[in-house]
């Protein structure tokens, strides 16, 4: 059975993020209230810097950070593809997550406010890590950065002892058309064809609008999408399909899919990346709880 | 709406004393919300940490409470499944299994009420941790004990007809005076259970490979039996030889997925047959055995795993003596 082994020390998995830099991810992220803006760059850094927490959260084993994860985060704008690595950590690709948590580059002072429990709020201070910082610069050349995290999954095949992980995860983000369309839908179709010996890599991806568009989440045929969408289709193109052996899984968390669905969003809003992006990459894609009570009870 | 973060959790419990998003019309979640807690101390659960995350609660009376929060949903039938052990485990108390109690409405998170357990605090660090302090130290006498004590909450789970379901050295603590407690109980069987689906089907390295591979899991007091004596092997072995842990795996005590996966290519089986104390080898080659077989066959229980050493000899159905001749015919 596909798509069922748990990431964990002895066999890791990765994730790679592919990150939109463009000068468009500069603007606002469409949708949101006044007094409520933020541009799309710091939003995803926010998201990711979320996500990486969350993975280092959930890969604790006594007092330790349990190897259980490698990850990439490449991000392209003009001319440039680039690991978003930096601080202690500048120059590397590929990292463990036991190697990523400890090495942050700085850390943040933020303010939550919440609900008291009596219909009031109340506010605290927290520090958190980050290691990633938001950039927008200029173009979009997204078949170069999609080439490169081709290359980041077939070095890390390379190693033997990854032949029995969980497949590649590759997350992409991007808020537009590339310069190089063909080329990325090409360099997609060949990460979709690498695979471990638990399945092929899984594409997700995540477009985040220009303006204000009609969220699509996980649609099934192109007939879903809104017509004349050309990300959407790009991206459609691009995604892989939700493997069977997962559909329970991402049920199980909530998300909105159907059998055979593709992994995207369209013109999604912050909080539906935000779940894509966790439940991407916080490990739940393995877990696959057997049926509710009611359905396949024991013969 | 998707279930809520680590962090998120973290959010809402570092909240000052009281003035939390708990329910506190429940008198055991208010207690919770006037408790101090550390966020960033906690347990995880399941599956490598993705079910389940588990807070330390100081009382206000001094005492400890452990508050755990999901990271997903449910079974759809857990209320029926708490009740029903709570009601089988006060007639039939056994120290390994702590209260626990179940709340739909618990802890509200990002607009959303999500629900959660409070357990007893059970003082201690997992099997796998005190493992690993025991072997770095070379402390045989240490694990031995261990290894006695995992024989006897054995025995008695199985005299009770009660069984984990997800056995696992994260889901076992042990307390500083040595005695064993087990956590995580959303898989736990008891007889008024049977005929309900297997909540999970294991975690790899601790159950027959065929239930990762899509083979059913049958939910009864045997779903231990594969687990336990796996255990009681690695504890063994690692008594005997302690420099052992770490070498073959970095994730299990001894052996890993790999060795059950491929039981006939795997050196760490090849040593354990190979032993000469019986209790180790006898145990080592029951287990193989089991692990070359497509489906787990039953055959290995942790009665007979126990006989071996012990030299006795249980009473067996036909077909099931057959097999036993097999382990003592070394």
């Amino acid at each position: 059975m596909a798509y069922s082994r748990k990431m964990g020390a002895d066999h890791p998995g990765l994730i790679v993020f592919v990150l939109d830099q463009s000068g468009s991810m500069a603007a606002n992220w469409p949708g949101g209230e006044a007094g409520q803006q933020f541009a799309k760059a710091e939003a995803l850094a926010d998201i990711l810097n979320g996500a990486i927490r969350e993975i280092g959260a959930r890969s604790v084993k006594g007092n330790d950070i349990s190897p259980r994860c490698d990850m990439a985060v490449v991000g392209y704008e003009g001319s440039t593809i680039a690991s978003q690595w930096g601080g202690p950590l500048a120059g590397r690709e590929i990292l463990s997550i036991q190697e990523i948590i400890p090495a942050p580059l700085g850390e943040d002072e933020a303010t939550i406010k919440m609900p008291d429990g009596r219909g009031g709020l109340v506010e605290t201070q927290k520090k958190v890590k980050y290691w990633l910082e938001p950039k927008a610069g200029g173009g979009t050349p997204m078949g170069d950065a999609m080439r490169k995290a081709r290359q980041i999954v077939e070095q890390w095949l390379q190693d033997p002892k990854h032949q029995a992980s969980f497949p590649p995860i590759i997350i992409h983000v991007t808020d537009g058309m590339p310069n190089d369309e063909q080329a990325a839908k090409d360099e997609a179709a060949k990460i979709r064809a690498l695979s471990t010996n638990d399945g092929a890599a899984l594409v997700i991806n995540i477009h985040v609008p220009e303006s204000f568009g009609y969220p699509i989440a996980f649609p099934s045929s192109e007939s879903d999408l809104p017509p004349n969408d050309r990300p959407a289709r790009l991206l459609f193109d691009m995604s892989s399909e939700l493997p069977s052996e997962m559909l329970e899984s991402a049920q199980a968390s909530q998300l909105p899919v159907k059998p055979g669905c593709k992994l995207m969003i369209a013109n999604g809003n912050a909080v539906m990346v935000t779940q894509l992006i966790q439940w991407g990459s916080s490990g739940r894609l393995q877990d696959a709880p057997a049926a509710p009570a009611g359905v396949g009870v024991n013969d | 709406m998707s279930y809520p973060t680590t962090e998120d959790y973290g959010d809402v419990l570092s909240m000052p004393i009281g003035k939390r998003s708990i329910n506190n019309n429940i008198p055991q979640l208010d207690e919770i919300n006037r408790s101090r807690v550390i966020p960033g101390k906690y347990y995880l659960h399941r599956d490598a940490g993705q079910y389940a995350v588990v807070y330390h609660c100081t009382k206000s009376n001094g005492g400890s409470v452990a508050f755990r929060c999901l990271l997903q949903a449910p079974s759809s039938d857990i209320v029926l499944r708490c009740d029903k052990q709570r009601e089988y485990l006060q007639r039939n108390p056994l120290p390994y299994v702590v209260h626990a109690g179940y709340f739909e409405q618990a802890i509200q998170v990002l607009g959303t009420w999500y629900p959660a357990f409070t357990m007893d605090w059970i003082e201690g660090e997992t099997l796998y941790s005190r493992v690993n302090s025991l072997t770095s130290a070379g402390d045989r006498l240490g694990l031995k004990s261990i290894a006695t004590r995992w024989e006897k909450m054995v025995v008695a789970l199985q005299k009770a007809q009660v069984a984990h379901g997800d056995l696992h050295p994260l889901n076992v603590l042990v307390r500083p005076d040595g005695e064993l407690r087990l956590v995580d109980y959303d898989s736990l069987f008891v007889p008024p259970l049977r005929g309900l689906a297997t909540p999970i089907q294991g975690c790899e390295g601790y159950v027959h490979p065929c239930y990762l591979s899509g083979t059913s899991r049958q939910f009864d007091e045997n779903m231990d039996n594969f687990g336990a004596a796996l255990i009681l092997l690695s504890l063994r072995a690692l008594a005997d030889e302690p420099s052992l842990f770490g070498r073959n795996t970095k994730d299990n005590l001894l052996l890993s997925g790999d060795d059950l996966n491929d039981p006939d290519h795997s050196p760490m089986f090849d040593r354990l047959e190979r032993h000469t104390d019986t209790g180790i080898s006898g145990l080592a080659r029951a287990l193989r055995q089991e692990c070359r077989l497509p489906i787990e066959t039953g055959t290995l229980s942790f009665g007979s795993a126990v006989a071996v050493k012990h030299d006795i000899v249980p009473d067996l159905a036909p077909e099931k003596r057959q097999f036993r001749r097999g382990i003592t015919g070394l």
